[in-house]
């Protein structure tokens, strides 16, 4: 990050926050997308976070923190537009049947990622947040309470939970092919 | 223990993977509307109504009353003088179009779900489907089942959309992942091959069997759901479609 950028952006020069803008918004936007496992809703998410991250820049008090600021303007940006979300989310997929049994690794491969995608789909976006923070950004637990505004305790009790779901799903969705498999 | 590190480890590479690039559209909006939006200087409002002594505060006051009742009132007039406003058009509901937009690839067709040739010599037919083609009411009811008769999914509420045959809720069923009460799509051309065996999650739940098919029913001439194979691949993207009389072509994926 070029605090140097950011220190202009401050002042209310436009271009510095529109250089500023492109990387930041593809770093957003890789984060929302994540958390909201909707491109058109992450871009839209990060759209309404860049705006808020200008309006309020001049409030940043310490322009070092401005990365973990962003963050945090992007997750409320993502709760926003998921409760102004008013219309139909299918998830539309293929039904796996006992022919999948075969398939090839790339196919299993396939197939992993859809269950993950299924059961993260069932998480709330409160355990979705914490386990992007975590495991794309690679942030520790302190700065995501920080991040977030809430108790360390709270962060791994998420973390924990949104991980038990995970598996829970897994495991639900493993067992139709297991039976499948045994006929 | 192992367990939770394979978890983890497998939690991790999938979150690795997806979009990285935020739209090109995307980002010139922001740009544009950053260009109207001002910024907050920190302590801004603190310091104005600091400096404004009392007189001056409640001129402010009444001012802000007066243009509220202006606007209240001419909102008022505005809805009663010209009869009833025009009926304020209800937000579209989100389409499979365009939840299905971009690429999306499904697990190839050889080892997928419902390859089944209706018309092939020797092959029994598994698919039995009934339904009117007018789109309203919905009715009608369709039984699947793949070559060999390993699930069966008896849906009600079926309605045809141009050549897709489309689901609705399930009301017998041996796959687990389209249990009793839930609501699949089947889509299919006539005389061919089954498509695809869909599943949806509607999400809020339509209150009807008909408002979920409403809710994917595809006007004519506007973005429609299609799948061809890619590459190896289904892939389900959307396509305009050219429709006369007789029918609707594809023109454009």
């Amino acid at each position: 990050m070029d605090t140097g950028l950011v220190e202009r952006a401050q002042g209310g020069d436009e271009e510095a926050f529109g250089l500023l803008a492109v990387p930041l918004g593809d770093r957003l936007f890789a984060v929302a997308t994540r958390i909201l496992r909707d491109d058109d809703l992450a871009a839209d998410a990060t759209q309404r976070a860049l705006v808020s991250i200008w309006r309020d820049l001049p409030q940043l008090r310490d322009v070092a923190r401005f990365d973990a600021w962003s963050y945090r303007l992007l997750v409320r940006a993502c709760y926003a537009e998921r409760r102004d979300e008013r219309r139909w989310s299918p998830s539309l997929r293929v039904l796996r049947t006992a022919h999948d049994a075969g398939a090839t690794d790339e196919m299993a491969l396939l197939i992993d990622r859809d269950q993950l995608e299924r059961a993260a789909r069932r998480l709330s976006i409160d355990h979705r947040v914490v386990v992007v923070l975590c495991y794309y950004l690679d942030l520790p637990h302190v700065q995501i309470a920080d991040l977030l505004g809430i108790p360390v305790g709270t962060v791994r009790s998420r973390l924990r939970y949104a991980l038990k779901g995970l598996r829970a799903a897994l495991e639900a969705d493993a067992r139709p092919a297991t039976s499948e498999a045994v006929q | 223990m192992t367990v939770e590190r394979d978890l983890e480890r497998a939690v991790r590479a999938w979150v690795a993977q997806g979009s990285e690039q935020l739209p090109d559209q995307s980002l010139d909006a922001a740009l544009r509307e950053i260009s109207i939006t001002p910024q907050r200087r920190a302590g801004w409002l603190a310091r104005r109504f600091r400096i404004m002594d009392s007189n001056r505060l409640r001129f402010g006051v009444a001012a802000v009353a007066v243009i509220a009742a202006g606007v209240i009132g001419g909102s008022f007039l505005a809805g009663n003088v010209g009869g009833p406003g025009p009926t304020p058009t209800p937000a579209p509901l989100q389409s499979l179009v365009t939840i299905a937009s971009g690429s999306f690839t499904a697990p190839l067709l050889a080892s997928g779900v419902t390859v089944v040739d209706i018309d092939a010599v020797g092959v029994e037919p598994r698919l039995r489907g009934s339904g009117s083609r007018s789109a309203t009411p919905a009715s009608g009811s369709m039984e699947v089942s793949d070559a060999d008769g390993r699930f069966s999914v008896e849906v009600e509420c079926t309605r045809w959309a141009e050549e897709l045959l489309i689901g609705g809720e399930v009301t017998d069923s041996t796959h687990d992942e389209a249990p009793v009460g839930t609501r699949v799509v089947i889509a299919f051309h006539p005389r061919t091959v089954i498509k695809a065996l869909l599943w949806f999650e509607d999400s809020p739940p339509a209150a009807t069997c008909s408002a979920f098919l409403e809710s994917i029913s595809i006007p004519i001439g506007v973005s429609n759901l299609a799948m061809e194979p890619v590459d190896g691949l289904m892939r389900v993207g959307t396509y305009v479609a050219d429709c006369d009389g007789t029918g609707c072509t594809a023109i454009e994926y």
